[in-house]
Protein backbone atom coordinates (compact mmCIF):
# COMPACT_ATOMS: atom_id res chain seq x y z
CA UNK A 1 0.00 0.00 0.00
CA UNK A 2 1.13 3.47 -0.69
CA UNK A 3 3.04 5.29 1.96
CA UNK A 4 0.76 8.17 1.18
CA UNK A 5 -1.93 6.87 3.48
CA UNK A 6 -1.42 9.65 5.94
CA UNK A 7 -3.67 9.84 8.90
CA UNK A 8 -4.04 11.87 12.02
CA UNK A 9 -1.74 10.16 14.52
CA UNK A 10 -4.40 10.51 17.17
CA UNK A 11 -6.68 8.23 15.22
CA UNK A 12 -4.17 5.49 14.62
CA UNK A 13 -3.63 2.53 16.85
CA UNK A 14 -1.38 3.26 19.75
CA UNK A 15 1.60 1.09 20.63
CA UNK A 16 -0.18 0.30 23.87
CA UNK A 17 -3.00 -1.67 22.28
CA UNK A 18 -1.28 -2.52 18.99
CA UNK A 19 -4.35 -1.37 17.13
CA UNK A 20 -6.65 -3.90 18.73
CA UNK A 21 -9.95 -3.95 16.86
CA UNK A 22 -8.56 -2.39 13.69
CA UNK A 23 -8.84 -5.53 11.59
CA UNK A 24 -11.18 -3.85 9.14
CA UNK A 25 -8.74 -0.97 8.63
CA UNK A 26 -5.94 -3.45 8.07
CA UNK A 27 -7.91 -5.49 5.56
CA UNK A 28 -9.03 -2.41 3.67
CA UNK A 29 -5.43 -1.26 3.40
CA UNK A 30 -5.96 1.88 5.45
CA UNK A 31 -3.04 1.48 7.84
CA UNK A 32 0.32 2.96 6.96
CA UNK A 33 3.34 0.70 6.99
CA UNK A 34 4.32 1.31 10.61
CA UNK A 35 0.85 0.70 11.97
CA UNK A 36 0.29 -2.20 9.65
CA UNK A 37 3.32 -3.96 11.06
CA UNK A 38 2.20 -3.11 14.56
CA UNK A 39 -1.23 -4.57 13.95
CA UNK A 40 0.13 -7.74 12.35
CA UNK A 41 2.33 -8.29 15.37
CA UNK A 42 -0.60 -7.66 17.68
CA UNK A 43 -2.98 -9.95 15.82
CA UNK A 44 -0.63 -12.87 16.27
CA UNK A 45 -1.48 -12.99 19.93
CA UNK A 46 -4.95 -11.43 20.03
CA UNK A 47 -7.74 -13.96 19.54
CA UNK A 48 -10.31 -11.22 18.92
CA UNK A 49 -8.35 -9.61 16.10
CA UNK A 50 -7.30 -12.95 14.67
CA UNK A 51 -10.95 -14.00 14.50
CA UNK A 52 -11.83 -10.64 12.95
CA UNK A 53 -9.31 -11.12 10.19
CA UNK A 54 -10.59 -14.59 9.42
CA UNK A 55 -14.21 -13.46 9.41
CA UNK A 56 -13.88 -10.18 7.52
CA UNK A 57 -11.15 -11.13 5.06
CA UNK A 58 -13.45 -12.92 2.61
CA UNK A 59 -15.77 -9.91 2.56
CA UNK A 60 -12.93 -7.60 1.52
CA UNK A 61 -11.84 -10.09 -1.13
CA UNK A 62 -15.41 -10.05 -2.42
CA UNK A 63 -15.51 -6.27 -2.85
CA UNK A 64 -13.83 -6.18 -6.30
CA UNK A 65 -16.59 -8.33 -7.72
CA UNK A 66 -19.18 -5.72 -6.74
CA UNK A 67 -17.77 -3.48 -9.46
CA UNK A 68 -19.35 -3.78 -12.87
CA UNK A 69 -17.27 -6.15 -14.93
CA UNK A 70 -15.74 -4.40 -17.93
CA UNK A 71 -13.55 -6.27 -20.42
CA UNK A 72 -9.94 -5.17 -20.41
CA UNK A 73 -8.94 -3.48 -23.68
CA UNK A 74 -7.00 -5.64 -26.11
CA UNK A 75 -4.29 -3.08 -26.71
CA UNK A 76 -3.41 -3.14 -23.01
CA UNK A 77 -2.49 -6.78 -23.32
CA UNK A 78 -0.43 -6.15 -26.43
CA UNK A 79 1.58 -3.51 -24.65
CA UNK A 80 2.08 -5.53 -21.48
CA UNK A 81 3.09 -8.64 -23.36
CA UNK A 82 5.52 -6.73 -25.58
CA UNK A 83 7.36 -5.58 -22.46
CA UNK A 84 7.11 -8.99 -20.78
CA UNK A 85 8.47 -10.83 -23.79
CA UNK A 86 11.33 -8.41 -24.24
CA UNK A 87 12.29 -8.77 -20.59
CA UNK A 88 11.95 -12.54 -20.82
CA UNK A 89 14.34 -12.49 -23.78
CA UNK A 90 16.74 -10.38 -21.81
CA UNK A 91 16.58 -12.80 -18.91
CA UNK A 92 17.05 -15.71 -21.26
CA UNK A 93 20.17 -14.10 -22.65
CA UNK A 94 21.55 -13.67 -19.13
CA UNK A 95 20.70 -17.19 -18.05
CA UNK A 96 20.76 -19.33 -21.19
CA UNK A 97 20.37 -22.70 -19.49
CA UNK A 98 17.39 -21.47 -17.51
CA UNK A 99 15.53 -20.46 -20.62
CA UNK A 100 16.78 -23.09 -22.99
CA UNK A 101 13.37 -24.63 -23.46
CA UNK A 102 11.74 -21.32 -24.21
CA UNK A 103 14.50 -20.61 -26.69
CA UNK A 104 13.82 -23.94 -28.30
CA UNK A 105 10.22 -22.93 -28.76
CA UNK A 106 11.20 -19.67 -30.38
CA UNK A 107 13.83 -21.18 -32.63
CA UNK A 108 11.37 -23.69 -33.96
CA UNK A 109 9.20 -20.81 -35.06
CA UNK A 110 12.02 -18.79 -36.58
CA UNK A 111 12.75 -21.55 -38.99
CA UNK A 112 15.23 -20.95 -41.72
CA UNK A 113 17.14 -18.23 -39.93
CA UNK A 114 20.04 -17.47 -42.23
CA UNK A 115 23.54 -18.45 -41.28
CA UNK A 116 25.04 -15.24 -42.58
CA UNK A 117 23.05 -13.27 -40.06
CA UNK A 118 22.71 -15.76 -37.28
CA UNK A 119 25.74 -14.51 -35.38
CA UNK A 120 24.47 -10.96 -35.37
CA UNK A 121 20.98 -11.57 -34.23
CA UNK A 122 21.48 -12.55 -30.58
CA UNK A 123 23.57 -9.46 -29.96
CA UNK A 124 21.02 -7.27 -31.62
CA UNK A 125 18.18 -8.88 -29.79
CA UNK A 126 19.93 -8.47 -26.47
CA UNK A 127 20.71 -4.84 -27.11
CA UNK A 128 17.19 -4.26 -28.24
CA UNK A 129 15.52 -5.83 -25.29
CA UNK A 130 17.88 -4.12 -22.90
CA UNK A 131 16.99 -0.74 -24.31
CA UNK A 132 13.32 -1.53 -24.28
CA UNK A 133 13.44 -2.64 -20.68
CA UNK A 134 15.55 0.32 -19.69
CA UNK A 135 13.33 3.08 -20.85
CA UNK A 136 11.43 2.81 -24.03
CA UNK A 137 9.01 0.44 -22.41
CA UNK A 138 7.85 3.29 -20.25
CA UNK A 139 6.79 5.16 -23.32
CA UNK A 140 5.09 2.13 -24.76
CA UNK A 141 3.14 1.69 -21.56
CA UNK A 142 1.68 5.11 -21.40
CA UNK A 143 1.19 5.52 -25.11
CA UNK A 144 -0.94 3.05 -27.00
CA UNK A 145 0.23 2.12 -30.45
CA UNK A 146 -1.09 5.37 -31.69
CA UNK A 147 2.02 7.40 -32.17
CA UNK A 148 3.22 10.56 -30.53
CA UNK A 149 6.16 11.48 -28.41
CA UNK A 150 6.72 10.17 -24.94
CA UNK A 151 9.30 11.49 -22.54
CA UNK A 152 10.97 8.74 -20.57
CA UNK A 153 13.04 9.46 -17.54
CA UNK A 154 14.08 12.84 -18.75
CA UNK A 155 15.64 11.56 -21.97
CA UNK A 156 13.83 11.85 -25.24
CA UNK A 157 11.98 8.67 -26.13
CA UNK A 158 9.61 8.49 -29.04
CA UNK A 159 6.95 6.04 -30.11
CA UNK A 160 5.95 6.07 -33.76
CA UNK A 161 2.97 4.15 -35.01
CA UNK A 162 3.39 2.10 -38.15
CA UNK A 163 1.07 1.25 -41.02
CA UNK A 164 0.43 -2.48 -41.16
CA UNK A 165 -1.25 -4.23 -44.06
CA UNK A 166 -1.82 -7.50 -42.20
CA UNK A 167 -5.33 -7.68 -40.79
CA UNK A 168 -5.45 -7.30 -37.02
CA UNK A 169 -1.73 -6.76 -36.60
CA UNK A 170 -0.14 -3.64 -35.17
CA UNK A 171 3.38 -2.32 -34.93
CA UNK A 172 5.26 0.58 -33.45
CA UNK A 173 8.77 1.95 -33.56
CA UNK A 174 10.43 2.99 -30.33
CA UNK A 175 13.33 5.41 -30.46
CA UNK A 176 15.55 6.36 -27.58
CA UNK A 177 19.18 7.38 -27.24
CA UNK A 178 19.86 6.99 -30.93
CA UNK A 179 18.51 3.44 -31.01
CA UNK A 180 15.39 2.20 -32.73
CA UNK A 181 13.32 -0.89 -31.92
CA UNK A 182 10.32 -2.36 -33.61
CA UNK A 183 7.56 -4.05 -31.63
CA UNK A 184 4.78 -5.96 -33.33
CA UNK A 185 1.60 -7.53 -32.03
CA UNK A 186 -0.86 -9.99 -33.50
CA UNK A 187 1.45 -10.71 -36.40
CA UNK A 188 0.82 -13.94 -38.29
CA UNK A 189 3.67 -16.35 -38.76
CA UNK A 190 5.47 -15.89 -42.06
CA UNK A 191 4.84 -18.43 -44.77
CA UNK A 192 6.80 -21.64 -44.78
CA UNK A 193 10.50 -21.11 -45.44
CA UNK A 194 10.07 -17.36 -45.02
CA UNK A 195 10.95 -14.77 -42.39
CA UNK A 196 10.16 -11.11 -41.85
CA UNK A 197 12.99 -8.80 -42.84
CA UNK A 198 13.47 -5.23 -41.61
CA UNK A 199 14.61 -2.54 -44.04
CA UNK A 200 15.51 1.14 -43.73
CA UNK A 201 14.95 3.70 -46.44
CA UNK A 202 16.84 6.96 -46.68
CA UNK A 203 16.00 10.12 -48.62
CA UNK A 204 17.47 10.06 -52.10
CA UNK A 205 17.63 6.27 -52.26
CA UNK A 206 15.16 4.56 -54.54
CA UNK A 207 15.42 1.21 -52.81
CA UNK A 208 15.42 0.40 -49.12
CA UNK A 209 18.57 -1.02 -47.60
CA UNK A 210 18.56 -4.38 -45.81
CA UNK A 211 19.32 -4.64 -42.09
CA UNK A 212 20.48 -7.62 -40.10
CA UNK A 213 17.10 -7.95 -38.41
CA UNK A 214 15.13 -10.99 -39.47
CA UNK A 215 12.40 -12.27 -37.25
CA UNK A 216 9.41 -14.51 -36.75
CA UNK A 217 6.82 -13.57 -34.13
CA UNK A 218 6.07 -15.63 -31.06
CA UNK A 219 3.06 -17.93 -30.88
CA UNK A 220 1.02 -15.01 -29.59
CA UNK A 221 2.10 -12.88 -32.52
CA UNK A 222 4.51 -10.54 -30.75
CA UNK A 223 8.13 -9.69 -31.45
CA UNK A 224 10.64 -7.04 -30.47
CA UNK A 225 13.58 -6.47 -32.79
CA UNK A 226 16.29 -3.88 -33.09
CA UNK A 227 16.41 -1.70 -36.19
CA UNK A 228 20.14 -1.18 -36.74
CA UNK A 229 21.60 1.52 -38.95
CA UNK A 230 18.45 3.59 -38.80
CA UNK A 231 20.31 6.89 -38.57
CA UNK A 232 19.18 9.22 -41.31
CA UNK A 233 16.40 6.89 -42.37
CA UNK A 234 12.99 8.33 -43.07
CA UNK A 235 11.19 4.99 -43.29
CA UNK A 236 11.43 1.58 -41.70
CA UNK A 237 9.81 -1.26 -43.62
CA UNK A 238 9.18 -4.94 -43.07
CA UNK A 239 8.69 -7.44 -45.84
CA UNK A 240 8.29 -11.18 -45.92
CA UNK A 241 11.30 -12.79 -47.56
CA UNK A 242 12.70 -16.24 -48.15
CA UNK A 243 14.67 -17.70 -45.25
CA UNK A 244 18.05 -16.07 -45.06
CA UNK A 245 16.76 -12.73 -46.18
CA UNK A 246 17.46 -10.89 -49.40
CA UNK A 247 19.41 -7.84 -50.49
CA UNK A 248 16.40 -6.29 -52.22
CA UNK A 249 12.75 -6.64 -51.30
CA UNK A 250 10.93 -9.34 -53.23
CA UNK A 251 7.50 -8.62 -51.76
CA UNK A 252 5.44 -5.56 -50.82
CA UNK A 253 6.03 -4.11 -47.37
CA UNK A 254 3.65 -5.36 -44.69
CA UNK A 255 4.82 -2.73 -42.18
CA UNK A 256 5.80 0.84 -42.96
CA UNK A 257 6.78 3.39 -40.32
CA UNK A 258 7.57 6.97 -41.25
CA UNK A 259 10.29 8.52 -39.14
CA UNK A 260 10.03 12.02 -40.47
CA UNK B 1 6.49 -22.68 -4.28
CA UNK B 2 7.65 -25.40 -6.67
CA UNK B 3 10.53 -24.53 -8.94
CA UNK B 4 9.54 -23.59 -12.41
CA UNK B 5 11.84 -25.79 -14.42
CA UNK B 6 10.25 -29.04 -13.45
CA UNK B 7 6.89 -27.84 -14.53
CA UNK B 8 8.13 -26.17 -17.64
CA UNK B 9 8.94 -29.33 -19.51
CA UNK B 10 5.53 -30.73 -18.74
CA UNK B 11 3.77 -27.58 -19.70
CA UNK B 12 5.15 -26.67 -23.07
CA UNK B 13 2.61 -25.16 -25.37
CA UNK B 14 -0.21 -22.79 -24.65
CA UNK B 15 -2.79 -25.56 -24.50
CA UNK B 16 -0.91 -27.31 -21.71
CA UNK B 17 -0.39 -24.08 -19.86
CA UNK B 18 -4.09 -23.42 -19.95
CA UNK B 19 -4.70 -26.54 -17.91
CA UNK B 20 -2.43 -25.48 -15.08
CA UNK B 21 -3.69 -23.92 -11.87
CA UNK B 22 -2.79 -20.31 -11.17
CA UNK B 23 -0.31 -21.33 -8.51
CA UNK B 24 1.51 -23.62 -10.95
CA UNK B 25 1.56 -20.89 -13.56
CA UNK B 26 3.07 -18.49 -11.05
CA UNK B 27 5.88 -20.96 -10.48
CA UNK B 28 6.59 -20.75 -14.19
CA UNK B 29 6.30 -16.98 -14.17
CA UNK B 30 8.86 -16.97 -11.41
CA UNK B 31 11.15 -18.74 -13.85
CA UNK B 32 10.60 -16.07 -16.49
CA UNK B 33 8.03 -17.90 -18.61
CA UNK B 34 6.22 -15.24 -20.63
CA UNK B 35 3.71 -17.74 -22.02
CA UNK B 36 2.66 -18.73 -18.50
CA UNK B 37 2.32 -15.07 -17.60
CA UNK B 38 0.08 -14.54 -20.61
CA UNK B 39 -2.29 -17.23 -19.38
CA UNK B 40 -2.43 -15.59 -15.95
CA UNK B 41 -3.08 -12.25 -17.63
CA UNK B 42 -5.91 -13.64 -19.73
CA UNK B 43 -7.58 -15.21 -16.71
CA UNK B 44 -7.59 -12.16 -14.52
CA UNK B 45 -7.30 -9.07 -16.69
CA UNK B 46 -11.03 -8.38 -16.85
CA UNK B 47 -11.70 -8.41 -13.12
CA UNK B 48 -8.51 -6.42 -12.57
CA UNK B 49 -9.52 -3.82 -15.15
CA UNK B 50 -13.01 -3.65 -13.72
CA UNK B 51 -11.66 -2.88 -10.27
CA UNK B 52 -9.28 -0.25 -11.63
CA UNK B 53 -12.04 1.36 -13.68
CA UNK B 54 -14.44 1.37 -10.74
CA UNK B 55 -11.84 3.09 -8.60
CA UNK B 56 -10.32 5.52 -11.09
CA UNK B 57 -13.46 6.36 -13.04
CA UNK B 58 -11.42 7.04 -16.16
CA UNK B 59 -10.68 4.45 -18.77
CA UNK B 60 -7.20 5.75 -19.59
CA UNK B 61 -6.16 5.81 -15.93
CA UNK B 62 -7.60 2.36 -15.39
CA UNK B 63 -5.58 1.07 -18.33
CA UNK B 64 -2.42 2.54 -16.87
CA UNK B 65 -3.20 0.93 -13.53
CA UNK B 66 -3.90 -2.41 -15.18
CA UNK B 67 -0.62 -2.35 -17.06
CA UNK B 68 1.41 -1.20 -14.08
CA UNK B 69 -0.13 -3.90 -11.92
CA UNK B 70 0.51 -6.76 -14.30
CA UNK B 71 4.06 -5.65 -14.99
CA UNK B 72 4.58 -5.53 -11.24
CA UNK B 73 3.20 -9.05 -11.11
CA UNK B 74 5.64 -10.12 -13.80
CA UNK B 75 8.61 -8.49 -12.13
CA UNK B 76 7.81 -9.46 -8.54
CA UNK B 77 6.19 -12.83 -9.15
CA UNK B 78 8.83 -14.44 -6.98
CA UNK B 79 7.23 -12.80 -3.97
CA UNK B 80 3.96 -14.64 -4.44
CA UNK B 81 3.29 -17.05 -1.61
CA UNK B 82 0.45 -19.46 -2.28
CA UNK B 83 -0.01 -20.07 1.45
CA UNK B 84 -1.13 -16.46 1.88
CA UNK B 85 -3.95 -16.40 -0.63
CA UNK B 86 -4.98 -16.97 -4.19
CA UNK B 87 -3.25 -15.53 -7.23
CA UNK B 88 -6.44 -13.69 -8.10
CA UNK B 89 -6.62 -11.93 -4.76
CA UNK B 90 -2.93 -11.12 -4.93
CA UNK B 91 -3.39 -9.51 -8.32
CA UNK B 92 -6.40 -7.56 -7.13
CA UNK B 93 -4.46 -6.29 -4.14
CA UNK B 94 -1.74 -5.03 -6.48
CA UNK B 95 -4.37 -3.37 -8.67
CA UNK B 96 -6.03 -1.82 -5.65
CA UNK B 97 -2.77 -0.42 -4.32
CA UNK B 98 -1.83 0.99 -7.71
CA UNK B 99 -5.25 2.53 -8.15
CA UNK B 100 -5.06 4.17 -4.73
CA UNK B 101 -1.69 5.60 -5.69
CA UNK B 102 -3.17 6.87 -8.95
CA UNK B 103 -6.07 8.48 -7.12
CA UNK B 104 -3.73 10.21 -4.73
CA UNK B 105 -1.57 11.42 -7.57
CA UNK B 106 -4.74 12.74 -9.17
CA UNK B 107 -5.26 15.18 -6.35
CA UNK B 108 -7.70 15.74 -3.55
CA UNK B 109 -10.10 17.80 -5.59
CA UNK B 110 -10.58 15.03 -8.10
CA UNK B 111 -11.08 12.45 -5.40
CA UNK B 112 -13.63 14.58 -3.63
CA UNK B 113 -15.87 14.05 -6.60
CA UNK B 114 -16.37 10.61 -5.16
CA UNK B 115 -17.74 12.07 -2.00
CA UNK B 116 -20.09 14.39 -3.76
CA UNK B 117 -21.47 12.35 -6.57
CA UNK B 118 -19.84 8.98 -6.67
CA UNK B 119 -16.85 7.67 -8.55
CA UNK B 120 -18.72 7.75 -11.79
CA UNK B 121 -18.68 11.53 -11.70
CA UNK B 122 -14.91 11.53 -11.90
CA UNK B 123 -15.44 11.29 -15.61
CA UNK B 124 -16.22 14.98 -15.76
CA UNK B 125 -16.89 16.24 -19.24
CA UNK B 126 -16.32 12.88 -20.85
CA UNK B 127 -16.58 13.17 -24.57
CA UNK B 128 -16.38 9.54 -25.39
CA UNK B 129 -19.86 8.17 -26.00
CA UNK B 130 -18.90 4.62 -25.13
CA UNK B 131 -17.49 5.75 -21.84
CA UNK B 132 -20.62 7.71 -21.04
CA UNK B 133 -22.78 4.68 -21.75
CA UNK B 134 -20.59 2.48 -19.61
CA UNK B 135 -20.72 4.98 -16.81
CA UNK B 136 -24.49 5.19 -16.95
CA UNK B 137 -24.79 1.46 -16.77
CA UNK B 138 -22.34 1.38 -13.95
CA UNK B 139 -24.21 3.95 -11.92
CA UNK B 140 -27.31 1.80 -12.07
CA UNK B 141 -25.66 -1.13 -10.42
CA UNK B 142 -22.91 0.61 -8.57
CA UNK B 143 -23.85 -1.01 -5.33
CA UNK B 144 -24.11 -4.59 -6.56
CA UNK B 145 -23.70 -6.97 -3.66
CA UNK B 146 -23.09 -3.99 -1.43
CA UNK B 147 -26.75 -3.20 -1.84
CA UNK B 148 -27.57 -5.48 1.07
CA UNK B 149 -25.86 -3.09 3.44
CA UNK B 150 -27.43 -0.13 5.20
CA UNK B 151 -26.58 3.04 3.31
CA UNK B 152 -24.24 4.42 5.95
CA UNK B 153 -22.20 1.21 6.08
CA UNK B 154 -22.07 0.92 2.33
CA UNK B 155 -20.95 4.50 1.99
CA UNK B 156 -17.93 4.21 4.26
CA UNK B 157 -16.87 0.95 2.60
CA UNK B 158 -17.16 2.43 -0.87
CA UNK B 159 -15.25 5.53 0.13
CA UNK B 160 -12.53 3.44 1.75
CA UNK B 161 -12.15 0.62 -0.74
CA UNK B 162 -13.11 2.16 -4.06
CA UNK B 163 -12.41 5.79 -3.21
CA UNK B 164 -9.04 5.19 -1.61
CA UNK B 165 -9.83 7.48 1.30
CA UNK B 166 -8.47 6.88 4.77
CA UNK B 167 -10.78 6.49 7.73
CA UNK B 168 -9.78 9.94 8.98
CA UNK B 169 -10.55 11.51 5.62
CA UNK B 170 -13.92 9.79 5.57
CA UNK B 171 -14.66 10.97 9.08
CA UNK B 172 -13.88 14.51 8.00
CA UNK B 173 -16.02 14.24 4.86
CA UNK B 174 -18.99 12.76 6.59
CA UNK B 175 -18.49 14.86 9.71
CA UNK B 176 -18.57 12.03 12.14
CA UNK B 177 -16.14 10.63 14.71
CA UNK B 178 -13.39 8.36 13.48
CA UNK B 179 -14.63 5.68 15.83
CA UNK B 180 -18.00 5.73 14.12
CA UNK B 181 -16.36 5.31 10.73
CA UNK B 182 -14.32 2.38 12.00
CA UNK B 183 -17.41 0.79 13.51
CA UNK B 184 -19.41 1.12 10.31
CA UNK B 185 -16.61 -0.38 8.29
CA UNK B 186 -16.41 -3.37 10.56
CA UNK B 187 -20.17 -3.83 10.73
CA UNK B 188 -20.47 -3.48 6.97
CA UNK B 189 -17.84 -6.10 6.28
CA UNK B 190 -19.35 -8.44 8.84
CA UNK B 191 -22.79 -8.12 7.28
CA UNK B 192 -21.38 -8.58 3.82
CA UNK B 193 -19.65 -11.73 4.98
CA UNK B 194 -22.86 -13.06 6.49
CA UNK B 195 -24.71 -12.37 3.26
CA UNK B 196 -22.04 -14.13 1.25
CA UNK B 197 -22.18 -17.11 3.56
CA UNK B 198 -25.94 -17.29 3.27
CA UNK B 199 -25.80 -17.15 -0.51
CA UNK B 200 -23.13 -19.82 -0.67
CA UNK B 201 -24.80 -22.00 1.94
CA UNK B 202 -21.74 -21.80 4.15
CA UNK B 203 -22.27 -22.30 7.89
CA UNK B 204 -21.58 -19.04 9.67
Amino acid sequence: MSEAHDSDPHDLPSPADGGCGDGALYLLGLLDERHRRMFVEHARTCALCSDDLAALGPAVEHLPTTARQVPAPAHAKRQVMAVVRSEASQQAARFPSHASQQAARSSSRARGTPRRRFALRPALALAGTAMLAAGVAIGALSTPFGGGSTPAGGSSARVVSADVTLAGASAALHQSGGHTWLTVADMPEPSSEHVYEVWVKRPGHAEPQPTDSLFAPTASGTATVAVPDSGGANEVLVTQEPSGGTQLPTAPAVIVAHLS
Amino acid sequence: MPRARGLHSAASGSASLGKLADEELMALVQGGDADAFEVVYDRHCDVAFSLAYRMCGRRATAEDVLQEAFLALWRTGARYDCTRGSVRNWILRIVHNRAVDALRRGGVRDRHAFQEEGAVERVAGAEDIEEQILDRERSEEVTGALGVLPKEQRRVLELAYFGGFTHTEIASMLQMPVGTVKGRMRLGLAKLRLTMAAEEGIPR
